[in-house]
């Protein structure tokens, strides 16, 4: 039995050591990213009065620089194209953690996929694999059952495949990180069908229980930490969902504001100002923000 | 027993009563058994055990089933009867154990076994807990006398025992769980894909359930082995077999062996009359595949692999390969590779029914899968991250291959080599283990 004993422990010190030979992939995968918002996040670079949160419509509707020079508070964007409510619920918990709380954060919704299931918004757990060095992204990883346990003790269970493309990443045009962390685009997606869109149907039924209760976490984690929620809803080119609406107003705590798009702007019915359905360009992304503005400044 | 129990509820701590009443009736009548000396006594007693042990497994895994069938049946007839399914959680390893008690009763019965009157033995066999959920099916005259030995412990034997665990957990983890994914992706949306998608989706999972099953036979039997008991072997490498009888003498021989033991030899096996023998060969297969669940595609499988079997049965050539292909060679011939393509193509038609959600979606997608889309170019999503994947395999494959003369692959892959080297491959299996650990997937055969 000890000869058993002795050589499994001579073994597992082995596996262990080659397990720590892996470590440098931990440290080289973050610089290799050109986004590196979350990384700021989690080391504490992240304190500003004014944060934006979403997804794509967040990212390349609104304009945290402008809004910066506007009301002279320093803004930034953190709203990752693709990404949900239990992402943000996330990020936003990250941001709590390591930073000063922010005065407000501007959460755009998305009409009407915010709470219902989407193939087009996730949670982006491909942010989080370069990033899989700090203790904070890792253990949302276990606690989503997307790592093991063993990943708190093993290097070899942290990393994935992907950790070892040691390639600089790059990003496409559509992915421009502006300084205060916008993404717009100044051009127009082709193929589009411009038919101007008016949908009235949503299931309460067919909600994601998980982006539900994030939904509501978010609220709560805003407002336990003292921060002014703004909950905005950015245009499509269509009318807003009259029911994704009622819906989100209804789960909206008191405390939390709102915010809509001007209706009644016409650039809103031009599908000139739209890089795609869901997305303004440049020139309509920077309207849509001075009415942000606006608001903020009434507010 | 005490570790079992615990295993066992973990899961879910009602269910040990069931076990508890298992044990009980089967330690009884055993003991019952062995005193009484009257024929008509003793078949009583036998149908005791029987009944009670077949009627759980009834009520907790066919009663649904049974239900629904009945009142589609008497649609049929124009007559709506009014019965709703109950909400029956089907307890994890009842198939297994059940037919573990089971040949212990039946043992005893035929007096090829003398009861034993140690409960606390008795009620470890039954719930010895490396595979108390998912076998191999053990015999009371082969694990229950390993519970009256004194434990030695033995260095070899552990060691074995660890590296088998090894091998196991690559097949489940990396193996089974990675083409669990692809397969079903392919398996949920197979209405949506070409012919030859849907091929490469059987062929993930024929090679899912093999790794995931016989993966974790490797990890019940090695761990058994650490604390010193030997379960018998139940996958012998049934992919390199050169025809379907073959197939059958190597896949979840646990299982065959108890059908072929207690329900084919009853029925007077081959050696009865052509028509009854071919009934046999009908019943053993159907049963088989409804023994994996209340499904009519678990039945299809087994009668189609009872056809399968039927042309070597009626042309007496379902022992001709009774060794291991290319024993003495380092690969096979042509023969033997026509062989064994054509036996492991005829096994992935069948697995499309037994992972299909009913018959219905089964002969779709074989359908699709004998269409001109065919010869279309596969069409998945993450098709490309797919190619490690299908590298592994045949890294899975050659070991698979070199190892089959043992009792599994890396029984005594390395053996000879100098120690830094056999450490360096073990470790090089780990480094794989945890890069290459696919999305947990629950083991298929919990479910049965």
């Amino acid at each position: 039995m000890s000869k058993f004993l002795t050589k499994l422990c001579v073994f597992a010190v082995l596996v262990i050591i080659v397990d720590k030979l892996f470590y440098p992939i931990l440290l080289v995968t973050p610089q290799l990213e050109v986004d590196k918002r979350l990384e700021r996040v989690l080391q504490g670079e992240m304190n500003k009065d004014i944060i934006i949160m979403g997804s794509s419509r967040g990212a390349r509707n609104v304009i945290a620089q402008q809004l910066e020079d506007s009301l002279n508070q320093s803004s930034y964007n953190l709203s990752y194209p693709g990404s949900n409510i239990e992402f943000h619920k996330f990020l936003l918990e990250a941001l709590l953690e390591f930073n000063q709380p922010p005065e407000k954060i501007l959460l755009v919704v998305d009409d009407k996929a915010e709470l219902l299931p989407s193939s087009s918004i996730k949670f982006r757990y491909d942010r989080m694999y370069p990033l899989l060095k700090y203790d904070f992204v890792i253990d949302e990883m276990i606690d989503r059952g997307e790592k093991s346990t063993l990943a708190k003790f093993f290097i070899l269970s942290r990393i994935s495949l992907s950790n070892f493309d040691l390639r600089k990443k790059s990003f496409g045009r559509l992915d421009t990180i502006q300084a205060a962390g916008s993404m717009p685009i100044a051009f127009q997606k082709s193929g589009i069908d411009w038919q101007y869109g008016k949908n009235t149907s949503y299931n309460i039924q067919e909600e994601v229980p998980e982006k539900l209760s994030a939904f509501k976490a978010f609220q709560d984690q805003c407002l336990s930490a003292s921060v002014e929620l703004v909950l905005i809803f950015p245009p499509n080119f269509g009318d807003l969902n009259p029911k994704f609406k009622e819906r989100i107003l209804q789960l909206k705590k008191d405390q939390v504001s709102t915010f809509f798009y001007d209706a009644d702007n016409p650039i809103y019915q031009d599908s000139a100002a739209f890089y795609d359905r869901a997305h303004l360009r440049t020139k309509s992304a920077s309207i849509f923000t001075e009415e942000i503005v606006d608001y903020l400044k009434v507010q | 027993m005490v570790a079992s129990y615990v295993f066992y509820g973990w899961w879910d701590w009602r269910f040990l009563g069931l076990i508890l009443f298992s044990t009980i009736v089967d330690y009884s009548i055993g003991l019952r058994l062995d005193k009484e000396q009257k024929n008509s006594n003793r078949k009583l007693l036998l149908g005791l055990s029987i009944l009670v042990n077949l009627g759980f497994l009834g009520f907790f895994k066919y009663y649904n089933f049974f239900l629904d069938n009945f009142i589609a049946a008497f649609s049929l007839f124009g007559r709506q009867l009014e019965a709703s399914s109950l909400r029956i959680i089907l307890p994890v390893g009842i198939s297994f154990y059940t037919f573990q008690t089971l040949s212990y009763t039946i043992d005893v019965y035929r007096k090829k076994l003398k009861p034993t009157d140690d409960f606390i033995a008795f009620g470890a066999f039954v719930s010895f807990f490396p595979q108390l959920v998912a076998g191999p099916i053990e015999r009371a005259t082969s694990l229950l006398p390993q519970f009256y030995n004194k434990r030695v412990f033995d260095y070899t034997r552990a060691v074995d025992g660890l590296r088998q665990i090894l091998w196991g957990l690559f097949k489940k983890i990396v193996i089974a769980d990675n083409c669990a994914e692809y397969a079903n992706q392919i398996f949920n949306n197979s209405a949506d894909m070409n012919g030859s998608t849907l091929l490469i989706g059987a062929l993930f999972f024929t090679f899912q359930i093999y790794g995931d099953f016989s993966g974790y036979s490797d990890i019940a039997i090695g761990t058994s082995r650490l604390f010193g008991f030997d379960l018998m072997r139940n996958f012998a490498y049934p992919y390199f077999a050169r025809d379907i009888a073959e197939f059958w003498r190597r896949w979840h021989i646990s299982l065959s062996t108890w059908f072929r033991d207690y329900l084919y030899i009853p029925l007077g096996g081959s050696r009865v009359s052509r028509p009854v023998a071919i009934r046999n060969i009908f019943i053993i297969f159907i049963v088989s595949g409804f023994w994996h669940g209340a499904n009519w595609t678990f039945m299809f499988w087994g009668t189609l692999n009872a056809l399968y079997f039927l042309p070597l049965m009626l042309t007496d050539r379902n022992r001709t390969y009774l060794d291991i292909v290319a024993k003495d060679k380092s690969l096979p011939s042509i023969r033997e590779t026509v062989s064994m393509l054509s036996t492991f193509l005829l096994t992935v038609l069948a697995w499309i029914f037994f992972r299909a959600e009913d018959l219905n979606h089964a002969f779709n997608y074989v359908g699709t899968i004998f269409s001109s889309s065919l010869l279309e170019f596969p069409r998945f999503q993450g098709m490309t991250k797919g190619i490690p994947i299908v590298l592994l395999l045949f890294f899975f494959i050659a070991i698979e291959w070199i190892g089959r003369r043992e009792e599994y692959a890396i029984e005594r892959l390395g053996l000879s080599w100098r120690r830094s080297a056999r450490y360096a491959f073990y470790i090089f299996i780990i480094i794989i283990l945890f890069l290459f650990s696919g999305q947990e997937q629950e083991f298929i055969y919990f479910q049965f």
